[in-house]
């Protein structure tokens, strides 16, 4: 690697072209010399944003060169220690080489967020799914091998429009072997399901959005295959569980439809497919099942997830089982009977759509207290923070709420929080961490933006949680469990969520943090024909409710806009602190 | 059997509000306006109790708007440079119980004049009439704070209404009256639940609830009125059936939302069938006042003077019939 920082005024003549490539996405484009790294991502039509407008101050466009010599113009957004470890902004960065780039924002998602199954494993016996040891699926019956020396695999695999991962499970024994997860390499191609559908639109379009999902899925593969040094042709099965969309696009189907209301989806029994004709990196012959779909925006990961959960059991209780993602989903009810709906959440818990926000991987502020001016948080990994997880965004709602340093509706006090105000390229924010101490070297600030997206989010899972509701005639009250699926990360705060009002004020031992539903729904699937029925069944059974088209809708969400909400009295328990 | 009006009973009531104050009450005026207090919708006497009858203000400016529509310039064309002049004319031969002196040209971009000059002009009205005063301001935060900040200074004893606060930018302004003892406008954009928000942010900093009145916005007839009716109609619904964050008198503006549609803009000659322009924009804003003010509203600024005479007299047979004169 060469870095020429000479005089970066000085013309880099466009007399050649290069090729640029992104990692993680493998993206590559041709440009001439001289161009911009930023300008190249925008051409690969990557997610990178500059809030400074590309002038080299907001250092939000951070990457580190892998390869390759470039001409890097020094700038006040990168500390030299960065800048001597690889590292350069896309703004201020020109090519004059091939060069192999890595956006660190993207990271490689560490396991442990991704495939917490505390719940799961402490209450094998009562959740719906049956656990025991693996049986070979019928499907892939015809196929596996009879010898008994060969490995015989099989992966669960969950595609959110976010992230995607993948498990390899030793079919013989049911056994986890190897686990890997990364971004959807579609990002590029918008941020939420909405975008991707538009997308589809264009001519030519599905078949790219197909073709990167798939190749998101190989590359999670090989990784799993690397770990434990094993060849594809050993992967007989495949059990797939994503929202509709996704699922639509795996299956290189036109989504463009889903939008549109009403709309019977069309994947509302499992799906068989065969590898080969999917292109996924498997044995040719082997079968890959897509969990179902209830409606547009009720997917296979709800139904699969449900088997995480006891809900599907229980003749007596009323549950509640949320899935906080990009999109929110909510199913309501028991053995006898389901209603489900979705909501557009955002994917601040998730770590994106927050100038602060990351996904739970190593780096991540998962806790963190406030106690009078000072800041106590822990990272996950250790070390230095780059950022904040969704346990840590809501316990830092939480503390910055109930101690005042925000009011009810999120704006910062001048007055409370004066000595951690500071100013950002997006507004005035409150400081979690001085540069000298945060990974990046530079201010780890929550600003009022992130603050309204944070409380946009929980406002539109509560308001959701309490339509669904309000639509079979129950109060929160009458709710015996609440089943929480999402990317929170490992230590989601109950109390704090609910002191922020994104779930119901209910005695705290009826939540059950159940981590990533979907994967673990995939791989009961996987690992039991007795699940992939139960799964069907369930499918057939959930009503689904549009909530656009819902009057009430809006004025629950804008009630919802308020810390803990605007009818305090849903929140007795906060009220109390509150009026301390 | 006699038919029995059925009588629904409300459990909440209305804030009351009074604006302005007199030599005996620290401040100038002559007399204070009292709004709010009502225990029923409005003008239901035979349901509960409506202690004050809604207040009529009129409007002035510290610079003439550059819109201003040519059928109310017959009226005020002499005086309307001179919101101290206008504000006597308004009070003395329109009838205006309260004025409203809109600070327009602090904006910086239509004018950009200093928060001692836009206090020189309240001060100027003040010394004019003797009702009380509205302060009425604009979006531009930063400067309005200013502004806000220096005309409740030179006011201060006198209560006035000092017009507006929004969710976004409340505390510098909310100061500022708590600490001159001035009441204050909380404005929302046409949502029940945004009203409630606002009030809920001003109670949280001990903003006295006797001193607030709300601002639902509302648009001119023909301009998603039915609408801001509906939403005004559910704030004062939630008002009496307990909700003190909702409980407040409701302030409207048909005269400056009705002095910017086209319906009172355009002449006669351009549009033959709408009929005499000047007849037409008395209609349009007493039509926008009369609906809004049976939505809940209790305090009504007008601009024209045709229309303030009959909206005026509506209220008051509707008041004197209760009386039973």
């Amino acid at each position: 690697m060469t870095v020429t920082e000479i005089n970066w005024s000085e013309e880099v003549v466009p007399d050649s072209r290069f090729t640029v490539r992104f990692l993680p996405f493998d993206a590559t484009v041709e440009v001439a010399s001289g161009t911009t790294l930023l300008d190249a991502a925008v051409e690969a039509g990557l997610p990178v944003k500059a809030s400074c407008g590309g002038r080299g101050t907001c250092g939000d466009c951070l990457l580190s060169i892998n390869s390759g010599s470039y001409r890097a113009r020094p700038s006040a957004g990168l500390s030299k220690n960065l800048v001597a470890q690889g590292y350069a902004l896309a703004c201020t960065t020109r090519v004059t080489d091939n060069l192999t780039v890595h956006l660190p924002q993207f990271q490689e998602l560490s396991i442990r967020s991704v495939a917490d199954s505390g719940f799961f494993n402490a209450h094998k016996d009562e959740v719906s799914g049956y656990y025991g040891p693996a049986s070979f699926s019928e499907t892939v019956a015809d196929v596996i091998p009879s010898a008994t020396d060969k490995n015989i695999f099989g992966i669960a695999c969950d595609v959110g429009t976010t992230t995607v991962v993948v498990q390899l499970v030793d079919l013989r024994t049911g056994r986890v072997l190897s686990t890997a997860s990364g971004y959807n390499h579609q990002l590029k191609c918008g941020d939420d399901i909405i975008s991707r559908i538009h997308y589809a639109e264009k001519p030519g379009h599905l078949r790219e959005l197909n073709t990167l999902i798939v190749a998101t899925i190989n590359r999670l593969i090989q990784k799993n295959l690397e770990t434990i040094h094993g060849t594809f042709l050993d992967i007989y099965y495949a059990s797939v569980s994503g929202n509709t969309t996704m699922t639509y696009l795996l299956l290189n189907m036109d989504p463009g439809n889903i939008r549109k209301d009403p709309y019977a989806v069309g994947l509302n029994r499992t799906r068989l497919a065969v590898s080969r004709n999917l292109g996924l990196k498997m044995n040719p012959e082997a079968m890959v099942l897509c969990a179902p779909a209830v409606g547009s925006y009720v997917g296979g990961d709800i139904t699969a997830g449900l088997l995480c959960t006891p809900l599907l059991r229980d003749a007596e209780k009323v549950s509640l089982f949320i899935d906080v993602g990009t999109n929110g989903e909510l199913v309501l009810g028991n053995r006898d009977w389901m209603v489900t709906c979705a909501c557009s959440a955002g994917p601040a818990f998730e770590g994106s759509g927050t100038k602060c926000g990351m996904p739970a991987a190593a780096g991540a502020i998962e806790r963190i207290g406030l106690d009078n001016g000072s800041v106590a948080y822990t990272v996950i990994g250790g070390g230095k923070p780059k950022g904040l997880c969704g346990s840590g965004l809501v316990d830092l709602l939480s503390g910055l709420f109930l101690q005042g340093y925000i009011d009810r509706g999120g704006k910062l006090s001048e007055e409370k929080a004066a000595d951690r105000l500071v100013e950002t390229e997006r507004g005035g924010g409150f400081l979690i961490e001085k540069a000298e101490r945060s990974y990046w070297e530079k201010d780890l600030v929550i600003t009022e933006n992130d603050i309204a997206n944070l409380i946009r989010t929980k406002g539109a899972v509560f308001s959701a949680c309490s339509l669904l509701l309000k639509n079979v005639g129950l109060a929160f009250e009458n709710l015996d469990a609440v089943y929480i699926a999402g990317g929170f990360g490992q230590y989601l705060n109950i109390e704090n969520a609910i002191s922020i009002g994104l779930f119901p004020d209910l005695p705290r031992d009826r939540f059950h943090y159940l981590g990533n539903s979907s994967l673990l729904g995939a791989y009961l699937v996987l690992i039991s024909d007795k699940n992939r029925d139960l799964v069907n069944e369930t499918a057939g059974r959930m009503t689904y409710i549009e909530l656009n088209t819902e009057p009430d809708y809006m004025n629950e969400y804008t009630g919802s806009l308020f810390l803990p909400h605007t009818d305090m009295d849903l929140f007795p328990s906060v009220k109390r602190i509150w009026n301390q | 059997m006699g038919f029995e009006i059925p009588i629904e009973k409300n459990s909440g009531k209305i804030a009351e509000v009074t604006i302005g104050a007199t030599s005996e009450q620290g401040g100038t005026r002559s007399n204070t306006i009292t709004i709010g207090g009502s225990t029923a919708l409005p003008f239901l006497f035979f349901e509960g109790e409506h202690p004050n009858r809604p207040a009529l203000a009129m409007e002035v400016f510290d610079k003439v708007p550059a819109k201003y529509p040519e059928a109310l310039l017959d009226y005020y064309r002499d005086v309307i440079d001179k919101p101290a002049d206008m504000a006597k004319k308004c009070v003395e031969q329109y009838g205006a119980e309260l004025i409203s002196v809109r600070l327009d040209e602090t904006h910086p971009e239509k004018g950009d004049r200093s928060a001692d000059e836009a206090a020189d002009v309240v001060r100027q009205v003040l010394d004019s009439v003797k009702v009380p005063l509205i302060i009425t301001g604009h979006s531009h935060y930063e400067k309005i704070n200013v502004v806000m900040k220096k005309v409740c200074e030179v006011t201060a004893g006198e209560n006035c209404l000092i017009n507006y606060v929004e969710t976004d930018n409340y505390k510098t302004i909310a100061a500022a009256c708590m600490a001159y003892n001035h009441s204050i406008v909380a404005q929302s954009p046409i949502d029940v639940n945004m009203a409630k928000q606002l009030n809920i942010l001003l109670s949280d900093m001990n903003f006295p609830s006797e001193k607030i009145v709300i601002d639902p916005l509302t648009g001119a007839l023909g301009y998603g009125l039915e609408y801001t009716y509906s939403i005004m109609e559910r704030i004062r619904n939630d008002g009496l059936a307990g909700d003190s964050m909702l409980a407040f008198p409701m302030i409207i503006n048909p005269g400056y939302e009705s002095s910017r549609v086209k319906e009172v803009r355009v002449t006669e000659e351009e549009y033959p069938d709408w009929g005499d322009m000047e007849l037409r924009s008395a209609y349009w804003e007493t039509a926008t006042a009369m609906s809004l003010l049976s939505a809940g509203s209790e305090l009504i600024v007008m601009y024209h003077p045709k229309a303030m005479e009959t909206v005026k007299k509506h209220v008051d047979e509707l008041y004197s019939a209760e009386s039973g004169n």
